[in-house]
């Protein structure tokens, strides 16, 4: 065990909560992490560990903002870590009480949305695509427009989230995700309204037990996701099309309102350690920010498995979200438009 | 008297604290254009004056699929409280906890079961494909909303109708027949007039939570069509449009409050003389 | 004498098994007040709600102007409740009330209005109309639910103890009220009511029941002075109850003194009941007095005075306006009028044998019976009329008995039969004949266990007590 004294150092960063123990209130995704990690975090270190989850950034955004809520540790995605960069949402991470974060591979650090991992450490990272099941689809998954194809009628499954399903439309269309142009968002919009008769339904996290079941024939997913459903179906594959994607990274990080921090620090030390990640990894199936993890991992039965090692000619034609500050309003209006039709 | 109102205290100031603070929060909000301070009509305005008028749309929608939700589960509510408040007191009280037995389950747990049984591959369509029949889209349509809608509402349509029922002496119904009224005569002028106070009861039970829920058209109707319910969701959560969110939540409850004096009105005139002849 | 408007015959009513009305047979005539009168559970309701149509009967017949009416639902008879907690209708205000049975006939409206002010005027509630019925008070609401019944024109109007849910002031003035009602519509009223008082001070005609069997019919008059069993004189009042026997007509014995009275010797006995009211007994000087007593008790009642008084261990229950001292030695006297004599409840008593495990043995059979008391040798009280008779052979027959006399009274026949070395008394409705060998059963709940003769009377006080205590 690293930790000398995790008593002492718990007891020293223990502020507010009644009871003897330190507290530490942590808002993650659901479905993002091993069950038994808190519980080894909470014997090791002597304090109670209060675990939240959200569903979408914007969930989260939403709660934390201006809200009287004591959470200290959240796990915004690159974009929302930009943002909430800007809005001074987000603490400095004291690097020196995280030696583990040499643990992290050095192509994933300073990345543009946070360039000295200041404010944010890589924890899993990812693609969207389309996950698709072999035996309903014959022909080759390599571009958006198979979400267009009238053969696929009620056999679509959207992801119910404005940047993912636009950014779909958006690269469809060859177009960048991140556009700040109106006509080229209006262009999106009009696509996803025409595809609404195709699509089957909009849902986020039950895709997965959706295509586990058969339930449709294509979805929009993230590559974490997919390589869950892969699992369970042999018959399910996942594709990054060839307009290029998202990619994506979901960070771990500290509100400046925490009132926790040093044990927050403890805490994000204590998931890039190698141990912990793996456990993470194991459960969660997205691919790991952890060098070490990825590289025991490369000589598991997961070798040569595309969609947890993103090849490089991949990840070239895929992009990072960016903040768009308050055009982001234009994306909610699209997006209300394209659901509410 | 005074140790009533001091009594009271606690209640009022939970009131205060859960009930009025909120309320006027969001009207404070609703009457804000986002990020700003200043008064302004402007989230109505948009509302009543959306492209396609989708805003309106919206909540026609809402309401036509909660009064078909509500009528549904009257029709379906009504003669279960009948024929439960005519059994015996034992058989009534285990017909009664089974109708609530289901919502001791979690009610996504419960939506979720759905999806499983009308599922393409559900239970129901296994039955089919077994049976040699085609199998049928039973979900992601707005036949699934409304199964969702009725059995998840159900109960609250038929508890306050047969609580007013069972409270309906049987000497009434003698004394109906006695006095040369039919069975049919009997129910009509008698048991029916009597449980209005329920069925009214039932219907704001129902349609309340059947025009504000955004999970049963998400998860059964696939998320196809927005409601009220899932417009104000998007705006909180996903837009952080909170003065627009407040808007619609204000005029959601100004509708129900409407629908909810219509219906008291209904009742009063009940009573009036000759009005059920 | 009117005509008959209601013949009763061997009405049979059971729930489970369980004889609620038990062969029941009386007649109203057309305009009559008939009250049955007994006890709670006694199955007077039930006859009501039979004749109603609120209930179908499991044997026997009712005729309407002989008529068979038993398959006719409630709705068709001309015949009308006023239920026992009014059952008027809470949304409808007292004019729709009592105009309900109107418009369901579709009467015209004025003819409606006229019928309904003309009911409103009997009942004396001339501009209520328009009130809420919840707002009225008992005695008004009851009004207004004889209006209702009454405004259906029936021939004959039903009453469920009509006015046990009011108080007592109100309900002396409702009977009142009741007897000129009944006098201005000239309808037939049959009258359920477990008051005694009520019953005497408004019927015509007087029905005493007990546990789904008629016991006594008659005039109020006849039932106070005549009452046919210890039963329905306790039931009609407070009275002293003196075993006696009586070997020739007009005189009786008891405690150990002839007296001279007016009713003739029972032909198939000489034991008797002898019924003497309290205030028919007066007082005497002690000299030369035939009953010498002490008083032991004084109560002042208010209008009179409630003595207790022993004559040889015998306690007479005096009620006399003239002031006595406790312990003061008087002498009773009463005149033959005041001498009723009762048939002696008839019973087979018969030694017995008691297990306990439900089984009882006597005469050589083994019936199942409840006994939950000390010993085993027992005896088994068994009515005349609560033996089952089966033709002889017959597998469910558990004793025999070979008939030695019978006599016939109003529609039953009583025999004596012999079985082993006992002589059973036997009472039937069907016809029997002399040397015809009877198989007999008797039900688990009509064999009565008691240790001795002793507990017989105990029986006896208790079960008058009890249905009194319901009451």
């Amino acid at each position: 065990m690293l930790v000398a004294s995790p008593l002492a150092s718990c007891t020293k960063g223990g502020g507010g909560g009644n009871s003897d123990k330190p507290v530490l209130y942590v808002y993650n995704w659901g479905t993002f992490i091993d069950k038994s990690v808190n519980t080894i975090f909470e014997e090791e270190f002597g304090c109670t560990v209060m675990y939240e989850t959200y569903d979408s950034n914007e969930a989260m955004y939403q709660k934390v903002k201006g809200s009287t809520s004591n959470y200290d540790v959240v796990f915004p995605s690159d974009y929302m870590v930009e943002k909430m960069v800007k809005e001074g949402m987000l603490a400095q991470i004291d690097k020196t009480k995280i030696p583990n974060f040499a643990n992290i591979q050095t192509r994933l650090k300073g990345m543009d949305y946070d360039p000295t991992n200041t404010y944010s450490i890589p924890y899993f990272w990812g693609t969207v695509g389309i996950l698709y099941n072999t035996t309903m689809v014959e022909e080759p998954v390599d571009s958006w427009e198979i979400l267009w194809n009238e053969d696929y009628k009620g056999q679509i499954i959207m992801y119910d989230s404005q940047r993912d399903s636009l950014a779909v439309a958006l690269k469809a269309l060859g177009y960048s995700a991140n556009t700040r142009s109106l006509e080229e968002l209006k262009e999106a919009e009009e696509k996803l309204i025409a595809q609404k008769p195709l699509v089957m339904a909009y849902y986020t996290d039950i895709i997965v037990d959706m295509m586990i079941g058969e339930e449709a024939a294509l979805s929009v997913v993230y590559s974490g996701d997919a390589i869950m459903a892969m699992e369970e179906n042999e018959d399910l594959a996942y594709a990054v099309p060839m307009e290029g994607s998202n990619v994506w990274f979901d960070n771990v990080a500290i509100l400046s309102t925490s009132k926790n921090k040093e044990l927050a620090e403890e805490y994000i030390n204590f998931l890039c350690r190698d141990d912990i990640s793996m456990l993470n990894t194991e459960e969660v199936m997205y691919s790991t920010a952890n060098k070490n993890v990825a590289e025991e991992l490369q000589e598991s039965d997961w070798a040569g498995n595309d969609t947890y090692f993103v090849p490089d000619n991949v990840l070239a034609r895929c992009e990072v979200f960016l903040d768009l500050g308050e055009f982001v309003q234009e994306y909610a209006n699209a997006w209300l438009r394209v659901k509410g039709q | 008297m005074k140790t009533t109102r001091i009594l009271g205290i606690p209640y009022y100031v939970w009131m205060a604290i859960f009930i009025v603070l909120p309320l006027v929060l969001m009207l404070v909000l609703s009457l804000q254009a986002r990020g700003s301070d200043d008064w302004t009509l402007d989230n109505f305005k948009n509302f009543f004056a959306s492209e396609n008028g989708m805003y309106m749309r919206i909540i026609s929608d809402s309401t036509v699929l909660a009064g078909y939700s509500t009528v549904l589960c009257l029709l379906i509510g009504y003669p279960v409280a009948y024929f439960v408040s005519k059994l015996p007191s034992r058989q009534s009280s285990f017909f009664l906890i089974m109708l609530v037995l289901p919502t001791w389950l979690n009610f996504l747990l419960r939506t979720y079961s759905w999806m499983n049984l009308l599922g393409k591959n559900g239970l129901i369509n296994k039955f089919l494909v077994f049976f040699g029949l085609k199998p049928m889209n039973l979900l992601y349509n707005n036949g699934a909303i409304l199964l969702g809608m009725v059995y998840n509402f159900l109960p609250f349509m038929v508890y306050p109708i047969y609580s007013v029922m069972a409270k309906i002496k049987p000497t009434f119904l003698e004394a109906a027949r006695d006095l040369g009224a039919s069975e049919f005569q009997a129910f009509w002028k008698i048991t029916f007039p009597l449980t209005i106070p329920g069925i009214i009861t039932g219907i704001m039970m129902v349609f309340m939570p059947a025009v504000s829920t955004f999970v049963i058209p998400e998860l059964l109707g696939g998320g196809q069509r927005m409601y009220i319910g899932n417009l104000i969701q998007h705006q909180f959560l996903q837009s952080g449009d909170w003065n627009m969110g407040s808007a619609v939540s204000i005029l959601m409850m100004a509708m129900i409050l409407v629908a909810m004096f219509i219906l008291n009105k209904f009742d009063a005139t009940g009573d009036k003389e000759d009005a059920l002849w | 004498m009117k005509d008959t408007i209601i013949e009763v015959r061997e009405l049979l009513k059971e729930y489970g098994g369980e004889a609620v009305v038990n062969y029941i047979s009386f007649s109203v005539a057309e305009g009559e007040f008939v009250t049955l009168l007994g006890p709670s559970g006694c199955g007077k309701t039930t006859i009501l709600r039979l004749l109603a149509g609120f209930e179908k009967p499991t044997g026997g017949d009712i005729f309407l102007y002989g008529k068979k009416i038993n398959d006719m639902l409630p709705f068709e008879r001309p015949v009308n409740t006023v239920f026992q907690n009014y059952a008027l209708f809470p949304h409808l205000n007292v004019y729709e009330n009592i105009a309900f049975p109107l418009k369901i006939k579709k009467l015209p409206k004025k003819t409606i209005e006229e019928k309904v002010s003309y009911y409103l005027e009997v009942v004396n509630l001339t501009g209520f109309g328009k009130r809420d019925v919840e707002s009225l008070s008992g005695g008004q609401q009851q009004r207004v639910a004889i209006a209702r019944a009454l405004a259906n024109e029936p021939k004959v109007l039903l009453l469920d103890e009509p006015l046990s849910a009011l108080d007592l002031k109100l309900r002396k003035e409702m009977q009142n009220e009741l007897k000129r009602i009944q006098q201005e519509v000239e309808i037939t009223f049959i009258y359920v009511t477990h008051d005694q008082e009520e019953a005497l001070s408004l019927s015509d005609k007087v029905i005493v029941m007990r546990k789904g069997e008629i016991l006594q019919i008659g005039s109020p008059i006849d039932i106070y002075n005549e009452p046919i069993n210890a039963y329905v004189a306790g039931f009609i009042g407070e009275s002293n109850i003196i075993d006696g026997t009586m070997s020739r007509s007009y005189e009786v014995d008891f405690l150990g003194k002839a007296f001279m009275c007016v009713d003739r010797k029972f032909p198939e006995t000489n034991q008797v009941k002898v019924l003497i009211r309290p205030e028919d007994i007066g007082f005497s000087a002690i000299e030369g007095s035939k009953l010498p007593a002490t008083i032991k008790s004084v109560t002042f009642k208010g209008v009179h005075y409630e003595y207790t008084a022993e004559v040889d261990g015998f306690i007479f229950l005096i009620h006399s306006t003239i002031s006595k001292q406790e312990g003061e030695a008087v002498g009773l006297t009463f005149t033959p009028n005041d001498i009723h004599i009762m048939r002696a409840e008839q019973r087979n008593i018969i030694p017995a044998l008691v297990d306990n495990n439900g089984h009882v043995e006597f005469l050589g059979g083994v019936f199942e019976c409840e006994y939950d008391g000390e010993g085993t040798d027992v005896l088994a009280v068994i009515k005349p009329a609560d033996w089952i008779i089966y033709p002889p052979g017959d597998p469910s027959a558990k004793l025999h008995a070979v008939i030695q006399n019978i006599s016939y009274h109003s529609e039953r026949y009583e025999c004596v039969a012999r079985c082993q070395d006992s002589d059973l008394m036997i009472e039937s409705i069907s016809p029997l004949k002399m040397g015809e060998v009877l198989g007999l059963d008797v039900h688990s709940d009509d064999i009565a266990i008691i240790r001795d003769e002793q507990a017989l009377e105990d029986m006896d006080n208790e079960d008058i007590d009890e249905e009194e205590r319901d009451v």
